[in-house]
């Protein structure tokens, strides 16, 4: 088997590159067979780098690998999207759809008056409590209860998502579109959530990957 | 406007009563026909917005409107019941030393504009969060329950409002039991004014309709039928010069039976 992780290390840290070669499932799970062969290498609360050679994680996967470096004890700090160093000299025959952006991971709940914004995806392990902020240029995932206000695509991006586990923001804003929750007492969802743009209106639909 | 009135709402302790009060009395004047706007300036703990049922609504705040990030208008939100009533909401995400003194005094220049009554409902606390609420303040209603901690502070507090030399500090003593004021159990009226000697505004009693209201985000004052709504409705005619009477707030219940009978207000 080729080596479809390979990892690095320099002085800002571990450098984990995911090659583009195979199903991303298949690199995935090589990722959590190498963490968990060599875990005492990997030190517990170190923060990775994760490069793709040219792969777009769709937000599903993006918190996929995430979970997968949590578990291992690692914090996502970085994500880019970066060509291999052999390719260089070929044409790029696979222009990117987006602009390289990197994940902001939050392993806490947010409570009110907290106020996270980043250029690029966010994703929060922990709840997102009424009265704190997310705000994110990408996609906003929370492995939690939503509950605050939250503001994906805050750049213009009308192709940004909301995903939680349960979904009952009190504000949802994608790009320059706003939806609030109703004014009556609903009961919180039991299942994971997409919120999403589709004819100029913010849709909320049960997520499947 | 013509004879618009800024009326800060203070109470130098938490949890007596502040932002109920000035959801209440907000409606109040507003069902009389009055443009008012409230004001949140508990930044970083603002709960009007909640108590009102107006927080999924907030966009932009009042930090907002003092740095230049949007305009007053795209600030203020208008109740879902009165389309006489706006809130002007804190910002939770910020703290006090976010706005200074001399930003609410132009704050208020511009709702003087537009409203007759401007009520600001004041953080707990003496520090800058008190000192930025009382900044251009024409009037202020000291809120104080009849509880010795309590008072204390209500007497600091109108020292300081007295130093600011705004005139005339009027008093609501808020969450007063007559069953335990019979009993000797609970300060009463006489024992309030007595040390504060400050005109008396009126007086809201206890009543567990403010709790399931305040949850709902439907102040009690729409409730015609709680006793404390209708103390909140008697002093907002107090607050527009109207001179109503005292409530009899020792026969709860055979009033609250007769006001039913007739099936009015």
């Amino acid at each position: 088997m080729s080596d479809l992780v390979t990892f690095k290390g320099d002085k800002a840290g571990l450098r984990i590159i995911l090659s583009a070669e195979a199903e991303l499932s298949e690199v995935f799970s090589q990722l959590a067979a190498e963490l968990s062969n060599n875990r005492s290498f990997f030190s517990e609360g170190s923060s990775a780098r994760v490069y793709t050679e040219g792969r777009i994680l769709q937000p599903a996967e993006l918190a996929e690998l995430a979970q997968i470096l949590v578990t291992h004890g690692m914090t996502l700090t970085q994500l880019e999207v970066k060509a291999p160093a052999k390719s260089k000299s070929r044409p790029n025959l696979q222009p990117l759809v987006s602009p390289p952006v990197g994940a902001k991971v939050i392993k806490r709940t947010l409570r009110s008056g907290m106020k996270v914004s980043h250029d690029g995806d966010i994703v929060v392990l922990g709840d997102v409590n009424p009265g704190s902020e997310v705000i994110a240029s990408g996609d906003i995932i929370v492995f939690g209860t939503l509950r605050g206000v939250v503001h994906a695509g805050a750049t213009g991006n009308l192709a940004a998502r909301v995903i939680a586990l349960r979904l009952a923001p009190t504000q949802l804003r994608i790009a320059n579109l706003i939806a609030r929750a109703p004014d009556e007492m609903i009961s919180l969802p039991d299942r994971p959530e997409v919120a999403r743009v589709q004819d100029g209106v913010v849709l909320i639909e049960e997520f499947a990957s | 406007m013509e004879s618009s009135q800024v009326i800060v709402i203070t109470s130098g302790k938490g949890g007596v009563g502040k932002t109920t009060s000035t959801a209440n009395l907000g409606h109040g004047l507003a069902e009389q026909g009055y443009k008012v706007c409230l004001v949140d300036a508990d930044i970083g703990l603002r709960n009007l917005d909640v108590v009102m049922g107006l927080e999924n609504r907030i966009v932009y705040d009042l930090v907002d409107v003092v740095e230049g990030n949007c305009k007053l208008r795209n600030a203020l939100i208008k109740d879902k019941r009165n389309e006489n009533l706006y809130l002007l909401p804190a910002a939770q995400t910020r703290d006090k030393d976010a706005v200074q003194p001399e930003q609410m005094i132009e704050l208020n220049r511009q709702l003087r504009e537009q409203f007759q009554y401007i009520l600001i409902d004041c953080p707990a606390g003496i520090e800058r969060g008190f000192k930025n609420a009382i900044a251009g303040a024409d009037a202020a209603i000291i809120v104080t329950t009849p509880e010795v901690s309590a008072v204390r502070d209500a007497d600091r507090i109108i020292g300081l409002i007295e130093a600011a030399e705004i005139p005339a500090p009027k008093l609501i003593i808020n969450r007063l039991r007559p069953d335990m004021v019979k009993k000797g159990d609970m300060m009463d009226i006489d024992d309030v004014i007595e040390i504060l000697a400050i005109d008396l505004l009126g007086v809201v009693p206890d009543d567990e309709s403010i709790i399931v209201s305040t949850n709902r985000g439907e102040p009690v004052i729409l409730d015609k039928h709680s006793r404390a709504g209708q103390a909140y409705r008697n002093i907002s005619r107090r607050i527009a010069g109207e001179d109503v009477p005292l409530m009899d707030l020792s026969s709860p219940g055979l009033l609250e039976k007769l006001r039913r009978l007739v099936g009015g207000k």
